[in-house]
């Protein structure tokens, strides 16, 4: 075990966290018509609603035209909450002019709710999705009481890793969000999974600060950090130059970008790659504070050495030894994992002496028995 | 300031909230107005008069829009209308070409960068004709919606108004006649945000012009007869604000579909209304009745 959240996820794994929420629909009612909140829990302020509804996806706003649509947004609002949105199509709008009406589930997380949920919207997805059954989105419920989420088994523990075909583009992605660049991803082919792999790697601290969606038409009023459509047009590209957004798209070559975060970005591509995609993400999982690019790449070496210490032997536990002797140690984290690896080398080097000394007894029977 | 800034050629400020630009913007990066807009107006050297158009989701505004710049640009009645960029065509296209093929348009998205704005150079022919540059963005109804219930929830909307020189306030008639409320509180919230908007002394009268134009004016065609007494009867809390807080108000009623049909699929619970043919009554005048007060 490496980061300390995963033990807290294992503590947690039958907890319960509450949350606000509301939806955001189109729907006639006798307050109106058209998209709006239709529905709030009590702890949703005017404020916060006031900025769910300026980015809130509309008609038209899920990249995808097909009748199973579906995107997810996330960004902190000004009050310092999470605001996750979980959007999908709910059949044809009233009005008969609006394509399918988009369903929006709105969920608003405390700061110290989304840390315990490893700040990760994908966990946090695979436990909503089916909070509102087919039913209930065509005929929204008119109040909403607080909900609650359920993590049996949280994500740090298994990581996710994007497909052979996809690892260029996202390594490279992992690296321009780590240097702080904005992206927009066009026509990604797996986008959630890519998406998915490249929040699982991010530190849980960058995860909370950073704004990303997938699934949604871009539009500058979503001013997200990180965006994954399915197309964009010529126009639209002009735009992001003004904003400052990068646009990638999935048939050019990956993105070049000078990241000081290169020794990280190979350590998860290797993980990638080789499908041990836990130890990077169990590592993301417990950096709930600042850490800068010296101190990642710290972490990725001691937990790959952590790793080869098990079948090491006496000169590579002392070259081990040897490389963290040194380390400067500024996070609760990196303490801990420097811990760990002495344990395990001390583990390791008892078990070469009970080895060597079951050798050295083996063969002085083997001796004795041919005298 | 605003004049300083179109006429500045290193920064380009925003017409609507004039938020300085770099000079090859498209969208303002603070409001996503189209910059085209500046451009246009620092072609013309001088700014342009701009009237909005508002009104609830779903009642007309952009039909409304799309006919009445389409019967300028035909020369209805006198008028001669230029579209200052191929921009300001879009809306009008887009809505004509819809009808012919006996389609509403769709409904305009809430995303700023959606929304189609419309620069027109008018003028009505005849003795002393004037050109007026006029401003005219489609915002969606749920927007408007949502500022006037959260103000600054889009503060593109209240900078418009603030600019506005005149107001094109669509009304649902249908509605109201049927007996809904709906039309008359979500009109009372409009003007009552305006109100608030154009603060002024205790007494005193708001004196922008504003036209409440009642839409799908077929359905109860005693609205045309008289727009006033229609309102007066069926939206009372409009008519009383109106009365008590304006001092430029008129009443127009105004239709454009012909007639209507409403088609279903087997299964389907969403009923789609086919408009078959357009016979626009009462599209020109609240304009005509705005230029004047203008």
């Amino acid at each position: 075990m490496v980061g300390g959240s995963s033990v807290n996820a294992k503590d947690d794994a039958v907890a319960t966290l509450s949350f606000d929420q509301a939806i955001f629909t189109s729907i006639r009612s006798p307050m109106g018509e058209g998209y709006r909140i239709v529905a709030a829990s009590k702890g949703v302020t005017p404020d916060e609603k006031r900025e769910i509804v300026q980015c809130a996806p509309s008609h038209g706003s899920l990249s995808s035209t097909l009748n199973e649509a579906t995107g997810m947004a996330c960004f902190t609002l000004n009050g310092g909450r999470q605001c996750v949105f979980l959007s999908r199509t709910a059949g044809i709008e009233h009005t008969a002019r609006g394509g399918f009406r988009v369903f929006t589930h709105v969920c608003l997380f405390d700061p110290p709710v989304f840390r315990r949920l490893s700040c990760d919207l994908f966990a946090i997805e695979d436990a909503l999705r089916e909070c509102f059954d087919d039913q209930q989105m065509k005929k929204p419920p008119m109040c909403l009481e607080q909900g609650r989420i359920a993590l049996n088994e949280t994500r740090a523990e298994r990581g996710a890793a994007p497909s052979d075909r996809d690892l260029g583009h996202a390594a490279r992605i992992l690296a321009a969000v780590l240097a702080e660049r904005r992206l927009l991803v066009v026509g990604a082919r797996c986008a959630r999974d890519v998406l998915s792999a490249v929040v699982g790697a991010l530190p849980a601290y960058t995860r909370r600060r950073w704004s990303l969606s997938y699934g949604l038409k871009y539009s500058p009023g979503r001013r997200f950090d990180l965006m994954f459509t399915e197309a964009t047009n010529i126009e639209q590209t002009r735009i992001l130059r003004d904003h400052d957004v990068t646009a990638i798209n999935w048939s050019d070559q990956p993105l070049q970008v000078d990241s000081p975060y290169e020794d990280w970005v190979s350590f998860v591509e290797r993980g990638w790659k080789t499908g041990r995609t836990a130890s990077a993400s169990q590592i993301c999982a417990g950096l709930t504070e600042t850490c800068d690019p010296v101190v990642l790449a710290c972490l990725a070496r001691l937990s790959e050495d952590l790793e080869h210490v098990a079948e090491a032997d006496r000169s590579l536990l002392r070259e081990i030894e040897r490389r963290h002797a040194g380390e400067s140690v500024s996070i609760e984290l990196h303490q801990r994992m420097l811990a760990d690896l002495r344990k395990a080398t001390e583990r390791r080097r008892w078990q070469i002496d009970v080895e060597e000394q079951a050798d050295a007894e083996a063969e002085e029977d083997a001796i004795l028995g041919l005298a | 300031m605003a004049k300083n800034l179109i006429n500045n050629p290193k920064r380009a400020a925003c017409l609507i909230c004039e938020t300085p630009n770099p000079p090859d913007a498209v969208l303002c990066t603070e409001c996503s107005a189209p910059m085209a807009l500046v451009y246009e107006a620092r072609a013309q050297e001088h700014e342009p008069q701009m009237v909005s158009i508002l009104g609830d989701s779903n009642v007309g505004k952009t039909v409304y829009l799309g006919f009445l710049l389409d019967m300028l640009s035909q020369r209805a009645n006198d008028f001669e209308a230029v579209p200052r960029g191929a921009y300001s065509v879009d809306l009008q296209q887009t809505v004509v070409s819809h009808m012919a093929y006996r389609m509403f348009p769709p409904k305009t998205p809430m995303e700023l960068d959606e929304w189609k704005w419309t620069y027109y150079q008018v003028c009505k022919r005849g003795g002393g004709a004037k050109w007026i540059d006029l401003l005219m963005p489609d915002m969606a109804g749920e927007a408007i919606a949502a500022e006037v219930a959260s103000p600054s929830t889009f503060r593109i909307i209240q900078n418009l108004l603030h600019k506005s020189s005149g107001l094109l306030l669509l009304v649902d008639a249908a509605l109201a006649a049927n007996g809904s409320s709906q039309p008359d509180f979500f009109a009372l919230k409009m003007m009552s945000y305006i109100d608030t908007l154009f603060v002024c002394k205790r007494g005193a009268k708001i004196g922008m012009p504003i036209a409440v134009v009642l839409t799908k004016a077929d359905y109860c065609p005693e609205c045309f007869d008289d727009p006033a007494r229609f309102a007066e009867a069926n939206l009372n809390r409009l008519w009383n604000l109106c009365e008590t807080r304006f001092s430029r108000v008129g009443f127009f009623a105004a239709s454009v579909v012909g007639s209507l049909a409403y088609a279903t699929a087997g299964g389907d619970d969403v009923v789609t209304p086919v408009p078959l043919h357009t016979a626009l009554r009462g599209v020109l005048e609240p304009f005509e009745w705005l230029v004047d007060q203008v």
